[in-house]
């Protein structure tokens, strides 16, 4: 009912929706005379929130799912933009209607008849979200924030040389102490192709149920063997240069599969490898694979199954350098494969930890079916939990996860930080140490 | 209204007669009829061979249009003619946030107070707005990037490289 009467609408509508410039010239035409020029109407009615007609991208992608107590939901892509949003039942009939030839006022009207609500506040919110997701055709320029930078960077100017030398180096300072915090040193685009092709060509096997049950024995021998290791089988400190470039090499080769291990598993689902290189995160250096495409399968347990397959190639790697130590217990190999088992049996809780956006974070927001579950339990923390343990108010599912988590994340995030600031001098010495103690081994 | 009664008229008429029932009726509206036309398809099945007493017919075709004025009360369409009345209210509560309150509370009296009469269609489908804000379902979602790594210090730490 509602279709059709919209369809009615659309018709009687269409025949109105001309340019301002056709309008005015209609206009004049029919009656010339200062009465009939209404320009200001004209203007009125463009600038209507009422009578704007968003209109959605024409290329995009959009799935449904469902969370574990049955609620549908959709996930919508651009797979131009690369960005992500989940939609409700409500928000993605309102999306339906933004073909460009709906107003605001249309789809509010539909709305009602069909839920009986005005969604007033939810078009807005919807409208910006789209908008700054991209989502949304006619981006508009936000003119006025080109203003404000360009007057700020006049003044700077007008203030002289000196002050604006001084602000440069305290700027860049600033930008480098945030880039190690959390900042791209290199990216590598378009690695979905080769990592597809190397899925085909054998590294679908990886995921064969003999291979499934083979890392489970491997792990339990492993960690085993771990228990079962000689106290006095520890590295000694005497290492050669070569021991050196093993370690490194099998650091190297420990970051490629973990990262290979969330790229392949990617794969397995059908979904996009966006992008893959290094990164500073809170300070440490590590190798990255986005797999946001995730977000758009509809199984939660495909996504945390993408996230738990690095920390698990770790914890396999690890038993297998533990069992190796077993076999082949020689001096300069036991330096070797004790260093790669700690390193990565560290890796593998180092992931899980939940506390920082490591590969346990997404498996937890993916468990708990909360998308941008940090963000929005630092919010919560930030803006409302105070006034809701002032009025001693009751806290619902969502809250209480918010509470619990938001407070321990933002803990553990302020310490590493705290830590990172306090012995950032020290491993700077750190770094140059071993730079000088490499090249002396290596002389 | 008159529409669906045409409607109503011409199957009943092809029921009476014997003839196919009419492609013209649309899906939609075959839907909301479809109660009702199942309980004319029945009558008139039973009496199909038989010659229907005018008095009957009558009668029956009363109890219809009582019934159909029952069901399109729902707010499920909202006749042409009217429709500029409405609009004007929604754009309105679309602007005024004080207006939308009034139009929640007594949709009669807003219209009133902006001049507009609206049809029981129209009240029925305002009368049943929830007041409470709608919960956005919206979400933003996390950029998933899977990260592994330990820095050389780190490292050199760990097996006393730096010693």
């Amino acid at each position: 009912m509602v279709e059709r009467w919209e369809e009615d609408r659309v018709s009687t509508e269409s025949v109105e929706s001309t340019s301002l410039w056709e309008k005015l010239g209609e206009r004049v035409e029919e009656a010339p005379g200062e009465a009939a020029l209404n320009l200001w109407e004209i203007l009125g009615a463009k600038v209507d929130f009422a009578k704007y007609k968003p209109k959605r991208i024409s290329h995009y992608e959009l799935t449904e799912g469902k969370t574990a107590q049955g609620q549908v939901y959709y996930m919508l892509k651009n797979p131009d933009a690369g960005t992500y949003l989940q939609l409700g039942e409500q928000e993605l009939f309102l999306w339906n209607m933004m073909d460009g030839e709906h107003s605001v006022r249309d789809m509010s009207i539909a709305f009602l008849l069909k839920y009986g609500a005005l969604p007033i506040e939810l078009i807005i919110n919807m409208l910006a979200t789209l908008q700054t997701k991209s989502f949304l055709e006619k981006q508009p320029v936000n003119l006025y924030q080109k203003a404000v930078q360009t007057l700020s960077k006049r003044a700077m100017q007008s203030k002289g040389v000196f002050y604006l030398t001084a602000l440069r180096i305290a700027g860049f300072a600033l930008k480098a102490f945030f880039w190690m915090l959390g900042g791209n040193i290199v990216t590598l685009r378009n690695i979905d192709r080769p990592v597809g092709i190397f899925y085909r060509r054998g590294g679908r096997l990886l995921f064969h149920c003999i291979a499934q049950y083979a890392y489970i024995l491997l792990a339990i021998l492993g960690i085993t063997a771990l228990f079962a290791r000689p106290s006095g089988s520890q590295a000694s400190a005497a290492v050669g240069f070569s021991t050196i470039a093993f370690i490194y090499l099998g650091l190297i080769g420990t970051v490629l599969i973990h990262e290979g291990a969330h790229a392949l598993t990617c794969k397995h689902y059908g979904r996009e490898v966006k992008e893959g290189g290094l990164l500073f995160y809170l300070g440490t250096l590590a190798a990255f694979v986005d797999t946001t495409d995730m977000w758009m399968e509809p199984d939660r347990k495909h996504r945390m199954a993408v996230s738990w397959a690095g920390p698990y190639s770790n914890l396999i790697l690890g038993a297998i350098c533990s069992l190796g130590i077993l076999i082949a217990p020689w001096p300069g190999v036991d330096v070797v494969l004790t260093s790669l088992a700690t390193v990565n049996f560290l890796l593998f809780f180092t992931n899980l930890n939940p506390l920082l956006e490591w590969d346990g974070y997404y498996m937890l927001m993916d468990y708990l079916e909360i998308p941008c579950l940090r963000k929005r339990s630092l919010d919560f923390v930030r803006n409302n939990l105070w006034g809701k343990l002032k009025a001693r108010a009751n806290f619902n599912r969502e809250e209480r996860i918010f509470a619990v988590f938001g407070l321990l994340a933002g803990l553990w995030t302020a310490v590493i930080i705290v830590l990172f600031v306090i012995f950032l001098p020290q491993r700077i010495i750190g770094w140059v140490n071993s730079i000088s103690g490499w090249v002396s081994k290596l002389l | 209204m008159g529409e669906m009664t045409d409607l109503l008229i011409e199957y009943t008429d092809a029921l009476c007669e014997g003839k196919p029932i009419p492609e013209a009726i649309e899906p939609d509206l075959l839907d909301e009829l479809r109660p009702l036309l199942e309980t004319v398809k029945l009558l008139y099945g039973v009496l199909q061979k038989a010659s229907v007493p005018s008095e009957f017919a009558q009668r029956l075709e009363d109890r219809l249009a009582a019934e159909w004025k029952t069901m399109s009360e729902r707010p499920t369409r909202i006749p042409r003619v009217l429709r500029q009345a409405f609009e004007q209210l929604i754009s309105r509560a679309l602007s005024d946030e004080g207006f939308r309150a009034q139009l929640i509370e007594d949709p009669e009296k807003a219209a009133r107070g902006m001049g507009l009469t609206l049809t029981p269609y129209e009240l029925a489908a305002l009368r049943t707005l929830d007041p409470n804000e709608l919960a956005s379902l919206i979400e933003e979602l996390d950029e998933r990037v899977s990260k592994a790594g330990i820095g050389a210090a780190d490292l050199s730490s760990l097996l006393g490289l730096d010693r």
